[in-house]
């Protein structure tokens, strides 16, 4: 058990970026994203003991981190729609041909369900597995986020296209 | 199909330039350091399995030894301690698991061939039969009505409810062996059954109430009982008993349950809800023998 806790305390200092990075992206705020990190660092802290197999150590963390953003967007609703409606001015991100430039802020605007799933596959480098570990949905199910995501992006190319 | 890996790249180019403030690691180094590594309490149920599993061994390979060796277990009878363990022990150790839902059970047995401890070992493994039927029977009937009101098969399975038979001595030396066999259910405190065994060793019989505080025994445990609920409640004003007229305690009579404790006084026993509210639990009166 001290193994695990060691195992997890020097994951949790080594992989912080990543860790922000993701939590900023459901909150885009850094104070926010730090209380996010930090509350997750501190569940998993308490909590870890009653992991079976420490090689789940990594989604079973960004499971908890995930659920921390989820609940500080829910907490925040109001807040946030609020925030982007300000900021946006009226253009739809999701639009078909957003410029390069959008595509991040584009999946940042993807619900939550959809955005975890792109979010972990390309810039965390998870595979769809992990990633049915860390959301506890079926790896099918994943996948066919996964494509109704890129969809809403327009990032599958038609097979003639070069 | 193709997917656009160029702005996926650019993107995520994009997603790793997001600044990260330096504060972050101090942060989580005090969330760290205000974790520090506990050993961590084993958690319940391996504990009591473990713990079941290692009484089993050890009583199957003591059983074993004594059943198999006369002489070593008439060597064991004149050690002190060793000698009065052989009178009540587990005979029956298992457990049941459906739908990760466990009956355990611990049975208990008195040995001698004597009449007595044929016939409280009959009561004792009709005891347990009874209660396995019905802690079965309650689980299925609980899962039934979960099934039928929403619950799923995955839900029920993580219920983790526990049906435990077990036994306690209470009360063991040269003069008396008693003890209590209880049957808990995990999830209601309204099925629990207790059941109390008190022999007298020297004569070979089931103690009664009177046989220990003499002929006067029901003016002698009510005097008491009295005393002690005053004194309790005097110390502490959020404990209240029932009084009589609300159907609180009166009086004993022979058939009170009661069980010896290890000073070898009668403790008697008034289950949750009979003499007093719910939360103040099992009520027990020890009474002081002159």
């Amino acid at each position: 058990m001290q193994q695990l806790y060691q195992q997890l305390t020097a994951f949790l200092l080594a992989d912080q970026q990543h860790f922000y990075r993701v939590a900023y992206s459901y909150c885009h705020n850094p104070e926010n994203a730090m209380d996010i990190v930090q509350s997750a660092a501190c569940k998993a802290l308490e909590k870890y003991h009653t992991i079976r197999e420490p090689q789940y150590l990594k989604t079973w963390f960004y499971r908890i981190l995930i659920n921390e953003s989820l609940d500080f967007l829910r907490r925040n609703k109001k807040e946030i729609i609020a925030e982007d409606f300000l900021e946006e001015d009226h253009h739809d991100p999701l639009s078909s041909q957003a410029d390069y430039l959008d595509l991040y802020q584009a999946i940042l605007q993807l619900p939550p369900n959809i955005k975890t799933i792109i979010l972990l596959h390309y810039f965390e480098d998870m595979t769809l597995r992990q990633i049915a570990e860390v959301t506890q949905i079926n790896e099918n199910t994943v996948k066919s986020r996964l494509y109704s995501g890129l969809k809403k992006l327009s990032l599958i190319l038609k097979e003639d296209t070069p | 199909m193709k997917i656009d890996q160029t702005r996926l790249q650019q993107a995520r180019q994009q997603y790793e330039q997001i600044p990260v403030p330096p504060q972050l690691n101090a942060k989580l180094e005090q969330v760290i350091a205000q974790h520090p590594y506990q050993k961590p309490a084993a958690p319940k149920k391996t504990f009591y399995r473990s713990l079941s599993a290692i009484a089993a061994t050890c009583l199957v390979a003591c059983l074993t030894i004594l059943n198999v060796n006369p002489s070593i277990a008439q060597a064991v009878e004149h050690i002190p301690l060793l000698g009065t363990i052989t009178r009540v022990c587990t005979v029956q150790t298992w457990f049941s698991q459906t739908d990760n839902n466990t009956i355990s059970v611990n049975q208990p047995a008195v040995d001698g061939s004597s009449a007595l401890s044929q016939s409280i070992n009959a009561q004792i493994e009709q005891f347990v039969a009874q209660h396995t039927a019905e802690a079965q029977q309650r689980l299925d009937d609980y899962k039934e009505a979960f099934l039928a009101t929403g619950g799923t098969m995955e839900e029920w399975q993580q219920r983790n409810l526990q049906v435990n038979i077990d036994y306690n001595i209470t009360c063991q030396n040269d003069r008396y062996l008693s003890f209590v066999i209880t049957s808990i259910d995990n999830w209601s405190n309204a099925y629990t059954d207790h059941y109390y065994y008190n022999i007298d060793l020297q004569t070979n019989h089931q103690i009664t109430l009177q046989d220990i505080l003499g002929d006067d025994y029901i003016a002698i445990a009510n005097a008491s009982i009295q005393q002690q609920m005053q004194e309790r409640t005097a110390a502490d004003d959020t404990l209240s008993y029932f009084t009589a007229d609300q159907g609180g305690f009166s009086t004993i009579d022979a058939a009170t349950a009661f069980y010896i404790n290890q000073a070898g006084n009668p403790v008697i026993v008034f289950e949750p809800y009979t003499v007093a509210p719910g939360f103040m639990g099992q009520q027990e009166f020890e009474i002081i023998s002159k």
